[in-house]
């Protein structure tokens, strides 16, 4: 209202200026001259000034009414934004927060996980380790039992081959036993003769005694070595039986060695194929591990970029403070209120911000410059501070002079 | 009553079962091993039947049942004694010839009386040996031959 006014008294001035300068120059007379009859061409003149001053007073004064209705409309719907950018940063920034706390945390549960899984992959790769020595062993093992039991087969062989020997060796003594008592009795006959023939057969009968003693003995000796043979003949039989019975276990023992054979094998492969199946996981434990961190690094630094958006949401809200300072005295002349705006065309916010944006949506840059950064130092486990800082800065690009000038 | 002593007088001995009985070495032909005995009917029950020695028919007396002892089949040890008494030869089975012994190393004492009929009939008297060994009987070859339930056989 109040430029309105100084243009209406600028032109009201200039208009009483402009008739002071016509009166005073020589074309006066000129125009002194009534030319329409009524008025002369001065007073016409002056009257139009003066008419025109008025239109224009009226006009800048529409003017500037209407420019204040749709700035403070802008202010408002400005202040709302903010307000509203303001409180999701600070939603993102603790839930980013915490995502990075509860990234550190499974980290921290996944490396634990990972060691555990390194303990089990050794006791497994141990295990597998034993079990190939004991296959090899069964392996030796086997032979040496079948050989066993070959060497059982060759004993029982000789044990028959001593029984028939002792057969053999029974059947010479009881020869020799009955040539034994049929020299017995021939010694008797001889003693007979030697009887008969009196006193010549004395030395005879002596003799004959001798013979007599001789086939006793040998007899005798005959019938000892028969009992000594069917003693060793029993008990080759008896040695014979225990051969049978250890050929026996032997073959038992040698099916066992060969189920426990199968089984080391199975056992030796199980392990093998854990160790490695142990392996896998924990590789993948790794990757995991690897994403887990990068996704801490990540959340960080989405905690970050809310904090500096909080920040930016913040400056913004003064500059809209000021703004709505500047526009406050004509707002509560002509009874605007805030509200009544707040409640205007969400399509027109939708547009502002818009247009705020420049056109070009400010999150990709920022996302892609941290997704480069974390590939980039995800390789190193931990950021120390002063990255984190640098990264803070690389995320965000906003400018207060860049976007903030159009205000 | 000590009985007649020859000079040199021998025995031949055997056993039968348990016991122990002799005959003086004169009185015996040879001994042999067992031979198939024929048995001839119509002879005594003491009478096993006959063999041929070497072309001579003797009769084989059964002298386990004579003497009325247990009877028992001849076995591997088991021997011929081949008597002789005067002209004539009969066999005795034996269970075996224990061996010869020499009188003049055994006294023979007047037999005991046993209360076997045969054993008092046959045996003359006990030659004594060694304590502990048991006696030996000394059989009376004639009596044997010549009994007269054999005579008949000899006639």
């Amino acid at each position: 209202m109040l430029p309105g006014l100084v243009g209406a008294a600028l032109l009201l001035l200039l208009g009483g200026w402009v008739l002071y300068w016509l009166s005073g120059s020589d074309l006066s007379a000129v125009y002194e001259e009534p030319a329409l009859g009524i008025i002369s061409f001065k007073w016409a003149l002056s009257l139009f000034v003066v008419v025109c001053s008025l239109v224009v007073a009226c006009l800048s004064i529409r003017m500037e009414q209407s420019v204040n209705r749709i700035l403070s409309s802008v202010i408002s719907q400005l202040s709302e934004g903010a307000e509203q950018v303001n409180a999701s940063a600070d939603q993102l920034s603790a839930s980013s927060q915490e995502l990075a706390q509860s990234s550190v945390e499974q980290a921290a549960n996944l490396q634990q996980t990972t060691s555990s899984l390194e303990q089990i992959s050794g006791q497994a790769s141990r295990n597998a380790k034993s079990a190939g020595e004991a296959e090899r062993a069964m392996l030796e093992t086997r032979p040496w039992v079948a050989e066993g039991a070959m060497a059982m087969d060759r004993m029982n062989e000789a044990m028959e081959q001593i029984r028939h020997a002792s057969q053999e060796t029974s059947k010479i003594m009881k020869t020799i036993d009955e040539i034994a008592s049929q020299l017995h009795l021939l010694a008797l006959n001889a003693s007979v003769e030697a009887a008969r023939a009196g006193d010549a057969g004395k030395g005879f009968a002596v003799v004959a005694e001798e013979v007599r003693a001789l086939a006793k003995r040998s007899a005798d000796s005959a019938r000892h070595t028969e009992k000594l043979i069917e003693s060793s003949q029993q008990t080759s039989e008896r040695g014979a039986h225990v051969v049978h019975e250890v050929a026996g276990y032997l073959k038992k023992i040698e099916e066992n060695v060969a189920r426990v054979n199968r089984h080391v094998i199975e056992i030796a492969a199980a392990s093998g194929e854990q160790g490695e199946g142990i392996e896998q996981v924990s590789r993948y434990m790794q990757q995991l591990d690897g994403a887990v961190q990068e996704n801490a690094v990540r959340s960080e630094g989405t905690a970050m970029a809310a904090q500096e958006l909080s920040a930016q949401a913040n400056d913004f809200m003064e500059i809209v403070r000021s703004l709505t300072g500047l526009a406050a005295t004509e707002i509560s002349q002509r009874g605007f209120s805030q509200r009544d705006i707040v409640r205007s065309d969400l399509a027109d916010v939708s547009k502002l911000r818009d247009r705020k944006n420049g056109g070009r949506d400010w999150r990709r840059p920022v996302q892609s410059s941290l997704v480069g950064k974390s590939r980039h130092e995800s390789k190193s486990e931990n950021m120390s501070d002063s990255e984190n800082g640098r990264l803070g800065s690389l995320l965000i690009p906003l400018d207060d002079d860049e976007d903030f000038n159009g205000f | 009553m000590e009985i007649e002593k020859e000079n040199g007088d021998t025995f031949i001995h055997f056993l039968l079962g348990e016991d122990e009985y002799a005959i003086r070495i004169l009185d015996v032909q040879e001994i042999i091993t067992p031979l198939p005995i024929t048995p001839v009917p119509g002879t005594p029950d003491s009478i096993l039947g006959v063999v041929n020695l070497r072309g001579k028919i003797v009769p084989m007396m059964d002298l386990r049942r004579t003497l009325g002892l247990s009877p028992k089949p001849v076995g591997e040890t088991s021997c011929f004694v081949i008597i002789q008494y005067r002209h004539w030869l009969m066999g005795v089975v034996v269970d075996r010839v224990s061996g010869v012994t020499d009188a003049g190393e055994v006294g023979v004492s007047q037999k005991r009386e046993n209360g076997n009929e045969g054993i008092d009939r046959f045996v003359t008297g006990d030659a004594n040996r060694e304590e502990d060994e048991g006696s030996i009987q000394v059989l009376n070859v004639e009596k044997l031959v010549t009994d007269e339930y054999h005579e008949e056989i000899y006639r």
